[in-house]
Parts: structure tokens; sequence; C-alpha cells
């Protein structure tokens, strides 16, 4: 099947239609014929496309599809619910509350004790961890590797060259643990059927 | 609407039917030339959209997504057809003349070309019959884009093609209905 002209590209008729062509193909058309002729004739053909009527099925045709049909109800969201209130649930929670109360009380009545424990708690959490970072350290410098670390971190180059070797290596992990964990692209639900 | 019919309400079904059964249907006639068919592709399409209502999701437009599960049964159909009008041409295994004879025609029927017949006559005109010449690929890409007036982006979603594929899908249709009216206009000025 022969193209009527090589003139004019897609584009170029489309344009022809919304009145956006080109200027140099509005003068082209002015002088060829065969451009003239077929867009005059693709005006043709969009306006008979364009007055195409519709049609419709026969009568009946929703009850049709409806008795064919299942409608899906959703299922229904649950709802929290309290658990039934036993004998021995309301004691449980009555001696729990009493024991708030008690705790609340107590705490009013002896604040100067309760601030003294809380003091002694404190300090004694410091120390455990100041102790706990110099053992680290201690364990840390006694380790082989740590003098060539070290030595490392006296050249800045090679400091840096680490640097980003170790970000490298971590943007890779990211990545790759990123593509693990993305569920392959599969046609959605809509494009199943 | 569709919001509604997720929630199992049986008139928003009925009004899902009602607002998209004309251009569905439309389009599948236009493709398949046969009214029967064409309603029973038509109802087909709308059983599964409604049977996967719950499934659909919002991000894509509901008018897109049934013109693309009605698009794909009459495509399916054309198919389905083209396979059975080959063997009308007599099984592939046979051998001698009167085997192509005996087993030619079984597929296929004179009923269908009558039905055909039909419905070529209900949807008169040049232009229709210029457009039922067209490949189906094509048919489906011009009727969704100049008589559904849907976008190239839209067409290419529905029917999964690329947008290019889609635009020169187009302009192939309108190559050939151009060069079909010319051609039927040139034959009465004779």
């Amino acid at each position: 099947m022969k193209s009527l002209t090589n003139h004019l590209t897609a584009d170029d008729v489309d344009a022809f239609h919304t009145e956006s062509l080109r200027s140099e193909m509005r003068i082209h058309l002015g002088t060829c014929e065969d451009c003239r002729r077929l867009v005059v004739l693709d005006r043709e053909v969009l306006s008979k496309m364009n007055r195409l009527p519709s049609y419709g099925p026969q009568a009946g045709f929703a009850d049709r599809i409806m008795a064919r049909v299942e409608i899906a109800v959703p299922a229904p969201v649950p709802v929290l619910s309290f658990p039934k209130l036993t004998t021995r649930r309301v004691g449980a929670l009555a001696a729990l509350a009493a024991g708030m109360i008690i705790s609340v009380a107590w705490s009013a009545a002896n604040r100067a004790v309760l601030d003294g424990w809380l003091h002694g708690a404190e300090s004694a959490l410091w120390s455990a961890g100041a102790t706990l970072w110099q053992q680290t350290l201690a364990v840390m410098t006694a380790t082989s590797w740590f003098e060539s670390l070290r030595q490392l971190s006296g050249a800045p180059v090679r400091l840096a060259a680490v640097a980003i070797v170790v970000i490298g290596s971590y943007a890779g992990g990211v990545v790759a643990l990123r593509r693990l964990v993305t569920p392959a692209a599969g046609p959605g639900a809509n494009a199943l059927l | 609407m569709v919001a509604l019919a997720k929630d199992g309400v049986d008139e928003a079904y009925r009004e899902l039917v009602h607002r998209y059964e004309r251009p569905v249907f439309s389009l599948v006639f236009r493709m398949v030339r046969n009214r029967e068919l064409a309603e029973d592709l038509a109802q087909e399409t709308f059983v599964k959209v409604l049977n996967a209502i719950q499934s659909y999701r919002p991000e894509f437009k509901f008018s897109s997504w049934v013109f693309k599960i009605a698009n794909n049964a009459a495509i399916d159909h054309l198919r389905k057809r083209e396979l059975d009008t080959l063997s009308l041409e007599g099984s592939p295994h046979a051998d001698t003349p009167e085997l192509i004879e005996a087993t030619a025609r079984q597929i296929g029927g004179r009923g269908e070309n009558q039905l055909d017949e039909v419905a070529n006559r209900e949807l008169g005109g040049t232009i229709e019959d210029a457009i039922a010449k067209l490949r189906p690929e094509y048919r489906s890409c011009i009727l969704l884009r100049h008589v559904e007036g849907r976008s190239y982006e839209e067409i290419a979603e529905m029917l999964s093609l690329p947008l290019g594929t889609v635009k020169t899908y187009i302009h192939r249709a309108r190559n050939e209905l151009r060069i079909l009216l010319r051609d039927v206009r040139e034959v009465r000025d004779e």
C-alpha cells in the first residue's frame, strides 16, 4: 500500500489538525498539491470517524451480567473488643491498680530515699560505663592490627582511600540489600485479566 | 462509583455497567463485526471486571481498565478465528486432494459468514468498511483514539504497547484509511 506523500510526517499531519503546523510546512502546503490532498483527506477521515454512531447491546444486558457476577462484600474490619470481665481478671486489675496507688503514695512520702537510690544508680552506671570503655580501649590497643590502623591514620591519602573503600562497600551493600528485599516487578492486578 | 462497588453496593455495579456498556459494546462490535458475538464478549468483559473489582487499583483509570479487557477479549477472539479460518483450507496433515476436501469446512461454517454479512450491513458506510479492513491491532488503536477519544498515552497503557508503536499504528491506520477512501472515491468518479 503506497503512502500518499512523503513530504509530511505523521506529526505534521497531527499538527495541521490542531493548527500548530510549522510555518515552513504551511508554506509547503500552499505549493504541494499532493500534500494538500493528503491533509484534506485525513481531515475527512477523522471527521467521519468522529461522527460514527455508538451501538448498544440488547435490552437486559445489565441483568444478564448481574446474574453472573458475585457481589463481593469486603471483609469486616476487626473492631478492638475488650476481653470478657471475669472475677479473676477483675481481681488482677484491682491488685494492679492498688499496687500502682501504693507505689505512687510511697514515692511521694519517701522522696529523699528515692532520690538517694536514683543518684546511687546513676553513679554506678557511669562508673560501669567508664570501666567498660577503658577495658575496650585496652583490648583494642593490644590487638595486632591496631598499630597498622594507627599508622594508616597518620597518612591522609591512605586514610582517604580507606574511607572511600569503606563508603563504597557500604553503598554496595545497601544497593544489594535493596535488590534483595524489593519484590520483582510484575503485572499489577489490573493487568492480569 | 467504583468505591461503592468495592463496598459491595449492588446499584453501583449496575451503574458501572450502564455507564460503559455502549462504548465497550461499540468497540467490540467494530472489532468483531458480529452483534451476538460482540454482546457475548462485552458481557464477558463486564463479568471479569466486576468479579475482579476488589483487585482494581485506583492509580489506573477505571475506563482504561475496562477497555483493556474488552480489547483483549476481542483480539483473542480474532486470533482464534484466524486459526479457525486457516482450517477452512483443510487439515495441514491432509496430503491428497480428497483428504483436503474432506477436512476443509469443518471449522467455521457458512453460518458465521452470514452473520458477518448481517453485521457488515449494519456497520454500513465506507469508513466502517475501511476500518474493518485494517489489521486488528491498527483497528483497536484507531478506534480508541478517534472514536473513543483516548490519548496516545492512555492507549499505550491500555494495550501494553510502547507509545511510539501506538503512534505508528494509528498513523499507518490513518494512511490506509485515506488510501481506501481515495480509491473508493476514484471508483465512484469513474
